[in-house]
């Protein structure tokens, strides 16, 4: 299967690659370990792979929008996620961004219905 | 932990940038881990966990995610262009500044030292240049030759295929940077040796100095040896894997580059001594170094590859995939 063959593929790709950021940020407001997230973001009807995911919080995490902690009370360390003070900033900042998109979208797409 | 999740974490360390190697693999070990355990009540089976790692991908893809952006040379071989950049760049003017100052000093002529320096310097800077263009556009044709072989590999992933952490087929970045880094230098050298009609240590092509005429033949034997065993690298790095039969033709080539060296450069280098400096000859086995140094060279190239090229056939016959069958 060739991706780069494949339109569609290619942009839904690209249009995933923003949404998935703004919805982690939107989740991690309470802290959450990788898989938990993923299972999270599914419920909520978006389904991220985990080889996506996993680098992803590591990036947003060298970016400073994500905090991390291993917790090592049980019997294998896991690594838990939570927003930052700046990740919340730049939540609040793109939440708002995409709401203006969604609403400048919905009247394109809804001209371009019509002609 | 289980092993074949080992495996799979080390195999994605592999490809990810040194310094974050040890921090990614404990956040995936403990990512797959938490994985497992929320989906399967039971302890995993064999199984589980391969249809956990099948979700996960190619290792190579998971750890290409880590490295962000594409670039010429994409994440999956640019950790390995780099190791031979890190090993040529320094070796490669240093050995022209050297041979240089060595050729002046052996030579009769009188020299201008100062002249030489800033010369030597300037072909040192010519020679990093050509090496470092030589290899990014080799790894270059390579990213874009590979990428559907990479592509079908990884479409076609396959947790029970993952090699063991010891896997003797496994591509080491280091031994394979130093061999494409070296051959690279040498393929060079050689090529302009054949320019210039034979062996000099002055690397000025306007100005070769005193060249000692070598045979054609074993010269060209020489370089052809070298390059099929660059290619053979760089087809292992494609392929991620040494084969026996890739390991067995790669220690021909070594053999016959040793025997190459011996009739290309050894003896006409030893002779050209005797003849200049027969009182150096008198003190020294100056005659029988290059038979020496050839034995010596050829017992190096069986018993390091032989040791190798025996775990490569035990490896062949008990293949990791047994796995799939006792799950």
């Amino acid at each position: 299967m060739n991706d780069q063959g494949d339109p569609i593929e290619q942009i839904r790709l690209e249009l995933r690659r923003g949404i998935v950021v703004l919805a982690v940020l939107s989740q991690l407001d309470s802290a959450s370990y990788g898989y938990n997230l993923v299972q999270r973001l599914a419920a909520l009807g978006l389904d991220v792979e985990e080889g996506t995911l996993y680098p992803l919080l590591r990036r947003l995490e060298k970016q400073g929008l994500l905090k991390s902690e291993w917790d090592t009370s049980d019997s294998r360390p896991r690594k838990y996620y939570r927003v930052s003070g700046e990740g919340q900033r730049v939540l609040n900042v793109l939440r708002a961004e995409w709401q203006q998109t969604v609403d400048v979208m919905t009247r394109i797409l809804k001209e371009d219905h019509h002609a | 932990m289980h092993e074949m999740v080992e495996r799979y974490v080390h195999q994605v360390g592999l490809y990810v940038r040194p310094k974050e190697r040890a921090e990614i693999e404990a956040e995936l070990r403990s990512q797959i881990q938490d994985q497992l355990d929320d989906r399967f009540d039971h302890a995993p089976s064999t199984a589980d966990v391969a249809v956990v790692l099948k979700q996960l991908g190619d290792p190579r893809t998971m750890a290409a995610s880590y490295s962000g952006d594409q670039m010429l040379v994409g994440p999956e071989l640019y950790p390995f262009m780099m190791t031979v950049l890190r090993i040529g760049l320094p070796l490669m003017p240093a050995a022209v500044v050297i041979a240089n100052i060595v050729g002046a000093a052996l030579s009769a002529e009188t020299v201008d030292w100062f002249g030489l320096l800033i010369s030597s310097l300037f072909t040192a800077v010519q020679a990093a240049l050509l090496f470092f263009a030589a290899v990014v556009l080799i790894f270059a044709v390579l990213e874009r030759s590979g990428a559907e072989i990479r592509a079908k590999a990884k479409a076609n992933f396959d947790p029970y295929a993952l090699p063991s952490i010891d896997d003797p087929s496994g591509v080491d970045r280091l031994e394979s940077g130093f061999g494409i880094a070296i051959g690279t230098l040498m393929s060079l050298a050689i090529v302009y040796f054949l320019q210039v009609g034979g062996l000099t240590l002055r690397f000025n092509p306007s100005d070769p100095g005193d060249v000692l005429p070598v045979p054609t033949g074993w010269l060209v034997a020489l370089l052809l040896s070298i390059v099929s065993n660059v290619a053979l690298n760089l087809w292992a790095l494609v392929r991620q894997r040494w084969t026996f039969v890739t390991w067995l033709a790669q220690s021909m080539f070594e053999f016959v580059g040793a025997i190459a060296l011996y009739f290309a450069i050894y003896t006409p280098v030893a002779e050209r001594i005797i003849a200049t400096s027969p009182e150096l000859a008198e003190r020294l086995p100056i005659a029988e170094l290059p038979w020496i140094i050839t034995l010596f060279a050829v017992l190096i190239v069986v018993l390091m590859n032989g040791v190798r090229l025996i775990r490569l056939w035990q490896h062949r016959s008990q293949p990791y995939r047994t796995a799939s069958a006792t799950s």
